[in-house]
């Protein structure tokens, strides 16, 4: 096949959305890490459920459970923050509404994974004493 | 397509020159003739060679794009729903649901670390009847989302991107949330989890 892209431009790979693929990349790397992840929450939840405060407290002070709730939450709100970017990418076309809903949806992402990281770490350190 | 009784007004487009005749695809040979498009034309209409003037039955549907003429959801004449159309948009319907499903953990984990009280407050609220409908819900775009961002990156290899393993995969996708929801709500309920 014959490609019709200068030398120059395919030493940039960045094509026409001007940054590259490293987005279209970094949504493929953080579905394939939720996979087995969200199947491992799945079957955490379960088990939750059926707990009480006390069971919750001493299941996320495994370090085990502690480490994969935290990377969970990590790429998941990566993930969620990558995917509804895409979404207000390609259905809002003004650019003050489209550039206030790409703050908000990262800042709404940025603090509640936060939040929610802090929290499990605070519960998963202090074995959920105040 | 609807045919005008001799009584009836003409309708605003019911003249050959106009607006309408433009989008209507009659070769100039079938024009000259008499004949139309109109599926109820007989052949011996295309006998005569005297031109037949709209009032002889010819009367003309409005021009509507192609992607306009549905007939609706279920069974349109010309374009229809495919469930690969379906099964892209559900893609991104259950993630925008599974955004607030992330919202709803993060609530979990921060009532977590506010003590026993307020973990206790989360617990009824997320198994009240309500909660568990969310809870039913987010099961069912989780395990969708889960099986079709699957899909999606077994297409990203270049496998399985034709029309027959698309509709294939469709199913299966479809197929697999339904039976993991109920499994998984299934286990639940047995583990006292409900």
């Amino acid at each position: 096949m014959v490609s019709y892209r200068t030398p120059l431009g395919r030493a940039r790979g960045l094509g026409s959305a001007k940054h590259g693929a490293g987005h279209w990349i970094s949504e493929r790397v953080s579905s394939i890490a939720l996979v087995p992840l969200i199947l491992w929450a799945i079957y955490g939840v379960i088990r939750l459920a059926a707990g009480d405060y006390g069971f919750a407290v001493h299941w996320i002070q495994d370090p085990l459970n502690a480490t994969l709730t935290v990377l969970t939450l990590a790429i998941t709100f990566w993930h969620m923050h990558a995917g509804l970017r895409v979404v207000v990418e390609d259905y809002i076309h003004k650019a003050l509404t489209k550039s206030g809903l790409l703050i908000v949806n990262l800042f709404v992402c940025g603090l509640s994974g936060a939040l929610a990281i802090f929290s499990v770490l605070k519960v998963a350190l202090s074995g959920g004493a105040f | 397509m609807a045919r005008p009784t001799p009584g009836q007004a003409p309708s605003p487009w019911s003249h050959t020159e106009g607006i309408g005749s433009a989008f209507v695809d009659t070769p100039p040979a079938a024009l000259k003739s008499g004949a139309t498009s109109s599926p109820g034309s007989s052949g011996q209409e295309q006998m005569t060679d005297a031109p037949q003037t709209p009032s002889k039955g010819t009367r003309r549907e409005p021009p509507i794009s192609p992607h306009l003429l549905t007939g609706g959801l279920i069974s349109p004449p010309l374009w229809r729903w495919h469930i690969t159309m379906w099964t892209s948009i559900l893609h991104r319907v259950t993630g925008c649901a599974l955004y607030v499903g992330a919202l709803i953990v993060a609530a979990w984990a921060i009532a977590l670390s506010q003590g026993p009280d307020r973990y206790a407050q989360f617990k009824g609220l997320l198994g009240s009847a309500p909660g568990k409908v969310v809870m039913f819900g987010l099961t069912v775009c989780l395990f969708y989302h889960l099986a079709n961002g699957v899909r999606h990156l077994v297409w990203d290899t270049g496998h399985g991107l034709d029309v027959k393993s698309a509709n294939a995969s469709a199913v299966l996708v479809l197929a697999f949330a339904a039976a993991a929801t109920l499994a998984v709500w299934g286990i639940a309920g047995m583990t006292g989890a409900l």
